[in-house]
């Protein structure tokens, strides 16, 4: 058996040497003080180095991998917590979960057919450490329960891409084959909520190739995004469509369902990715347009009957009928979770009390949303409200080096989400929430069959990058009614650099922040592609901005300025 | 009896002990960092891929998935 041989230069002796002495000095340093100060060097143990005084996070990573030289001890009962219910228990949890899935055997084979799951998932628990960096207390834990959700739905979906591939299995199509329904990511799997009662599950086609995986490993979709200019593609285009349509180009696509439903959201350039869907996945599909001037009463009725002509569709495919029956009950069940989101925006907007960190409460609400009710997102939802209901209840400052409430609009960074950690432990600035967790604000009515539709219509169109994003500069200007509503004094404007659309308004954005007086950064990136604005050159440009135009000192100065280029 | 059940929870002791120690050291992200990474990598990089676009893209004929369970 020839194994590949592992180039031993990648090792960096120095940096070996560096980790041990620094963790050498460290508890050397610990050592000292118990001898000169045992007060203080115990509070360091039981308590952790005070945040914002003590604390230098900046000093913990290893220079460019983003790793760390030892994580962070966040006094004994926090760090103990986070090793056992966070770092040990989603271990532990990840693999019951795969074992207990439909076929774990074909995931293993997954692992290394497909590049995406080879390499994005192991990395997970840095994807936690990322985001939760500097957190204490109830907001570690409250966090840690929403990136659980998100870990608990990427396994159920990875796992069923798997079971049902077809490339695993020989090319032979299994049950899952033909029980599993495709869709684009940006089609709700609220959508499929009438055929789960009946043996048949959904997965989207690129929600964990592509999306989930950028925000745990940012290096892996490069691959995809040069694949599809290798074809032709110029660079310029949206990178979350051209990721979208690499991974077809690499034949990195699991072949695991009889169908496919496509949008046109979030843009026109996902019309493009249908396109290329179509030619890739070669098998019957069905377009399903997401009114973008969704405000005109008249597409109310004409996005409800596309809906419905989606399901009449699958009914076609698969020859199974529409179930009202599951329909409404899975409808019911996310209405429970609409319900408790907003309760937790009204927590967030007015109380310092609000315990999930900016990337925590993003990813949670755009994840759940999107993929639709499943039992462990509702399981967790259930712990993060009793967590906030604790906070508010014994009026916990959850989040106490915050100087700033920031509102974070337009469409995130995804190969930098966790940017709100280092912001909030580097300047203080409290991400509070953010335009993408705005959509689906709707408790869809069940009583009849007509308010339902009328609502699950109007539900599917405030869409994620759609409801405060298209259709008239207006629902984009809903930035500043909820700057009001969340009691915000900064706001982070995101600037996609290769979104067409958001280009054409930046001039009227400069306008009104001059206007109203608002302090805003623009935050230059490229979506999943983190070649073209860097982590460091958003950190800089932060920087900049909070020490000339703020003129503030920074909380922690070992942030200030790192290299993480090579870090996922 | 009494000694059987020590060792079993010296054991897991120790194994919780070292867990702890790969936690805090980071030793899972170095050893996926330096050791998996680079093999995986290449795995893939090497990896046979189909040239997808020698597909023919034809609007209203599919494979037949006549193979039904």
């Amino acid at each position: 058996m020839n194994l590949p041989k592992i180039d031993m230069s990648i090792f960096p002796e120095t940096q070996i040497k560096e980790n041990v002495n620094y963790n050498v000095n460290g508890l050397k340093e610990w050592g000292e003080t118990l001898v000169s100060d045992p007060a203080k060097a115990l509070r360091w143990f039981w308590k952790g180095k005070e945040l914002g005084t003590e604390m230098r996070l900046g000093d913990l990573y290893e220079d460019k991998t983003g790793l760390y030289k030892h994580r962070e001890w966040r006094g004994f009962k926090d760090t103990m917590y986070y090793f056992n219910m966070i770092w040990l228990y989603n271990y532990i949890n990840a693999v019951v979960a795969i074992l207990k899935s439909e076929d774990p055997i074909a995931v293993l084979k997954g692992v290394f057919r497909y590049r995406w799951l080879g390499q994005d998932y192991l990395t997970v628990m840095h994807w936690f450490d990322r985001g939760l960096e500097g957190t204490r207390g109830e907001a570690m834990k409250a966090s840690g329960w929403a990136y659980n959700g998100m870990v608990l739905e990427t396994i159920r979906q990875f796992c069923r891409l798997c079971a049902a591939d077809a490339n695993l299995h020989g090319g032979k199509r299994n049950k899952y084959w033909y029980n599993t329904l495709a869709h684009d990511e940006t089609v709700a799997g609220a959508i499929f909520y009438p055929w789960r009662d009946q043996g048949f599950d959904h997965v989207a086609v690129q929600m964990i190739p592509y999306f989930v995986g950028v925000h745990v490993n940012s290096q892996v979709v490069l691959n995809y995004i040069d694949a599809m200019q290798s074809i032709g593609l110029p660079g310029d285009p949206c990178p979350m469509c051209q990721a979208e349509s690499g991974i077809f180009v690499l034949d990195d696509v699991p072949d695991y369902s009889p169908l496919l439903i496509v949008s046109n959201e979030a843009c026109d350039d996902s019309v493009s990715t249908s396109i290329t869907t179509d030619w890739f996945y070669d098998r019957p599909m069905f377009a399903m347009p997401q009114p973008m001037q969704f405000d005109d009463p008249l597409v109310q009725n004409n996005c409800a009957e596309e809906i419905q002509l989606a399901w009449n569709f699958i009914e076609d495919q698969i020859g199974v009928p529409y179930s009202e029956e599951s329909f409404v009950k899975y409808i019911k069940l996310q209405n429970v979770l609409q319900e408790h989101a907003r309760e937790r925006w009204e927590v967030a907007a007015k109380t310092s009390s609000y315990p999930l960190t900016g990337v925590a409460q993003a990813l949670f609400r755009i994840y759940y949303s999107q993929a639709g009710w499943r039992k462990h997102w509702a399981d967790n939802d259930e712990r993060i409200h009793k967590i906030v209901k604790r906070c508010v209840e014994k009026k916990t400052d959850t989040f106490p080096l915050t100087r700033h409430r920031v509102l974070a609009w337009s469409c995130a960074p995804m190969f930098y989400s966790h940017w709100t950690a280092w912001a909030m432990n580097t300047w203080g600035l409290n991400c509070i929430i953010n335009m993408d967790s705005l959509m689906f604000d709707v408790v869809i009515r069940t009583d009849t069959h007509e308010h339902m539709m009328e609502d699950f219509a109007r539900w599917n169109e405030w869409a994620p990058m759609r409801y405060n994003a298209v259709g008239g500069y207006k629902h984009i200007f809903q930035c500043w009614e909820n700057y009001e509503r969340f009691n915000c004094d900064m706001i982070m404007m995101y600037d996609q650099l290769q979104c067409k659309g958001m280009t054409g308004i930046h001039g009227m954005f400069e306008d009104e922040f001059r206007d109203r007086n608002i302090p805003a950064i623009w935050m230059p990136h490229s979506l999943c592609d983190r070649r073209v604005s860097t982590r460091r050159e958003i950190r800089a440009i932060i920087n900049d901005y909070m020490t000339t135009v703020m003129q503030e000192d920074p909380i922690d100065p070992s942030l200030l300025d790192f290299d993480d280029s090579m870090s996922w | 009896m009494k000694k059987k059940v020590l060792k079993v929870l010296g054991m897991g002791l120790s194994v919780y002990f070292v867990a702890f120690l790969a936690f805090i050291l980071d030793l899972d992200g170095k050893a996926l960092f330096y050791l998996y990474e680079p093999i995986v990598t290449k795995h893939f990089d090497d990896m046979p891929r189909k040239d997808m676009t020698k597909m023919p893209y034809e609007m209203k004929k599919y494979p037949k998935f006549d193979d039904q369970i």
